[in-house]
């Protein structure tokens, strides 16, 4: 079961960096690493997926290159460079900081 | 060599492109198969398990193109004009409704246009055709005439007319029997004051026009011919100029030719000093004068009205003077235009109106069948509520 949560594009980028952190991984190993991690809370579809992952490399935080995967299938393989795990450290930062900037409205109000 | 080395990076870039299309071609079909194996050990039926992956499928081939552009350095009009040209390229037969749809706006007001530019901005070939004005009479009954050579003769050494008017001349019409070939025809004939062709503002393409000399009454007899005549009845012979024909039983020389759609008035084919009238005195009556015209030309910035309004005083004393012939007659005019043509002009003008109109029809027609293609999107609408909740989004953005 699927259920939608709306979250920002940034944070698409922080979920992927975190998820390439711990292996590298084909585009759906990302998508579906996500689904699990979150337990089913985050489904990313292609449509998303891929714009973001090409936009990471764009930016020099991933590589990629095409790799065969344990079934003997091409698959391209996207991991993080050492600019990537850098940014991978400051965007948690700034989740976190952000995270704890709204608990410390939601806890005030009356 | 710089055009050798120009095909080299274009055909480099062509297989670029290719290489880049092949890959994310199979990267997505990676990604789709492993969807639907995963779909499949969910327990989904293969068909079923096919379709579900298909659904997310997207907003992946908008992605495609989009990868494609930003690797050609291409952004904003760019970008739009090459998705224009691959999504019309992906239906031909839209694309050919489209078009064919806005030629037909495009051709209905151009054609609509040039003959409003020919007719009312354009005019007669004269100089500066707008500001010439046929001279006319209207009394209080709303009745014109045209006025006749002694009155017009008041008006020119008026100075209140002078204000108003450069020029004004009188035209005394008729037909002259002329000699051509064997045969005799009576053609339509202009007797013109010295002042007429300066007041027109003409150049002959052959030849020349009458000169201040030729107006002389022992002056040798002279004519300037129209140019459709010489061509219908002369041949075009080039010949033409210095020949003699008989004009009225009047051995007369043609001096000139007037340029083609230049007759004035509209039934002439020779311009004749009026000197050389022979019924001069038809020409001292006052009163109604037919077959005769009297046109003017108004200085610049001085539209009809006021020059109507300067030419009241003259009218009225003249017809204090005259009283039978010119009593309760007031100067009036008309553009020179109107003669010729009519008056055209308000129908011309919601004429382009129309056309405008169509055109803008055919316009928003076209846009809404767009805008209809563009909302109907790839695939299906459910892709988008998928694929929403984590911030697709366009790259344009970024």
């Amino acid at each position: 079961m699927s259920r939608a949560a709306d979250v920002m594009q940034g944070t698409l980028d922080l979920l992927i960096l975190k998820s390439l952190s711990l292996m590298p991984m084909h585009g759906w190993g990302v998508s579906n690493r996500i689904q699990q991690l979150s337990r089913d809370a985050f489904q990313i579809g292609q449509g998303s997926l891929y714009p973001a992952l090409y936009r990471l490399e764009k930016k020099g935080w991933v590589r990629s290159d095409w790799r065969t995967t344990e079934n003997n299938r091409e698959a391209k393989y996207y991991d993080l460079t050492a600019a990537g795990k850098r940014a991978l450290g400051a965007e948690v930062d700034s989740w976190r900081t952000f995270v704890s900037a709204v608990e410390m409205v939601l806890e005030t109000s009356a | 060599m710089p055009g050798i080395r120009r095909f080299v990076l274009w055909a480099r870039a062509l297989v670029a492109r290719r290489k880049v299309d092949e890959e994310l071609t199979r990267e997505m079909r990676f990604h789709l198969e492993m969807e639907v194996e995963k779909n499949i050990s969910a327990g989904m039926s293969p068909d079923d398990a096919r379709r579900r992956a298909l659904v997310d499928f997207g907003g992946v081939q908008r992605f495609r193109e989009e990868v494609h552009d930003e690797r050609r350095g291409l952004s904003g009009l760019g970008l739009d004009v090459r998705h224009l040209v691959r999504s019309l390229r992906a239906s031909p037969l839209f694309a050919l409704i489209a078009i064919l749809t806005i030629a037909l706006g495009i051709g209905i007001t151009t054609a609509v246009v040039s003959i409003v530019d020919h007719v009312l901005v354009r005019g007669l070939p004269f100089r500066d055709s707008g500001r010439l004005v046929m001279m006319l009479e209207r009394d209080e009954g709303g009745d014109m005439r045209t006025p006749s050579a002694p009155t017009a003769g008041d008006w020119q050494d008026d100075p209140g007319v002078a204000r108003a008017f450069e020029g004004l001349t009188f035209i005394r019409g008729d037909g002259m029997r002329v000699a051509i070939g064997e045969a005799t025809e009576t053609l339509g004939t202009a007797f013109v004051a010295p002042e007429f062709f300066r007041l027109i503002g003409v150049r002959p393409p052959h030849g020349r026009l009458l000169s201040a000399d030729d107006h002389r009454a022992d002056a040798p007899r002279v004519a300037v011919m129209s140019y459709r005549i010489w061509k219908r009845r002369f041949g075009a012979d080039p010949g033409i100029i210095g020949r003699t024909i008989s004009v009225d039983s009047v051995p007369t020389t043609i001096v000139g030719l007037l340029p083609p759609g230049a007759e004035y008035p509209g039934f002439a084919e020779l311009w004749i000093p009026v000197a050389h009238y022979r019924h001069q005195q038809v020409l001292a009556r006052r009163g109604l004068h037919a077959d005769s015209r009297t046109i003017a030309r108004l200085r610049p910035g001085v539209d009809s009205a006021s020059a109507a309004a300067a030419m009241r005083d003259i009218g009225t004393r003249l017809g204090t003077e005259y009283p039978p012939e010119q009593g309760g007659w007031l100067p009036a005019m008309q553009p020179l235009r109107n003669e010729i043509i009519g008056n055209v002009q308000p129908m011309l003008l919601t004429l382009t109106g129309a056309a405008i109109a169509v055109l803008l029809l055919v316009c928003a027609n076209v846009a809404s069948l767009l805008l209809a293609r563009l909302t109907r999107g790839p695939v299906s609408s459910r892709s988008a509520t998928r694929s929403a909740p984590l911030g697709v989004g366009s790259s344009h953005s970024s």
